[in-house]
């Protein structure tokens, strides 16, 4: 498995961990002030860098076993063009799927009266899922 | 003029038997991508800019057309 895919795997874990975690702390969502929410936030992403250093770590040492044992190398990482052009159907994805997200969440707060608090929460999630579908499109080019 | 897409193919998997057997990585190493993007350009899943499919057929040492070409169906 060479750097590339690897670090897709070790941020879909990461996004997963830290949204399974996030997922358990917003349970009382709707009464968190906009100051308690923003502080859960503030953590969620101290929480997310320390997942992905770990996670980095034991992904890192388990595929260089497995592949060790399997292959018996390790591909080299090249970054090419192929990547970038990539990178760029990765970016534009999320951008899309972000500004969608932040359309629909200011739709909502000018017609439906959505909160300060269920606002910034929704525009966290868009990036969250964004976050996911460019590394699950990555995954789909890299197959 | 009408626009239209191409139907790109290659021989890069041929030439490579035909040299050796040159493998993937060695064929990556010498133009200066990964072993990936060789496969994808193998599979005609991914289309090389000018300048790589020129050093795909310098690697070869043939012509551009005889490692590119249209399909004629």
């Amino acid at each position: 498995m060479d750097a590339k895919r690897k670090n897709v795997l070790i941020s879909l874990t990461t996004a997963l961990i830290v949204g399974w975690w996030l997922y358990g702390q917003l349970t009382s969502w709707p009464t968190l002030e906009t100051e308690a929410l923003g502080r859960l936030l503030v953590k969620a992403i101290g929480v997310s860098i320390v997942v992905h250093i770990v996670s980095a770590i034991v992904i890192v040492i388990a595929i260089a076993t497995v592949a060790g044992i399997i292959w018996g190398k390790v591909d080299k990482d090249v970054t090419d063009e192929r990547d970038v052009a990539i990178e760029l159907y990765v970016m534009r994805l999320i951008l899309v799927i972000f500004s969608i997200g932040l359309v629909v969440t200011f739709g909502l707060m000018g017609w439906q009266q959505l909160g300060a608090n269920a606002a910034l929460l929704y525009i966290f999630v868009a990036m969250y899922l964004a976050n996911i579908a460019g590394d699950l499109l990555k995954l789909f080019w890299y197959r | 003029m009408g626009k239209f897409k191409l139907n790109i193919v290659n021989k890069v998997r041929v030439l490579r038997f035909e040299q050796q057997q040159m493998t993937q990585q060695a064929l990556a190493n010498k133009v200066g991508v990964s072993r990936q993007t060789i496969v994808a350009i193998e599979k005609n899943r991914y289309s090389p800019s000018l300048d790589l499919a020129f050093q795909l057929a310098l690697a070869f040492e043939t012509p551009i057309q005889e490692v590119f070409f249209i399909a004629t169906e």
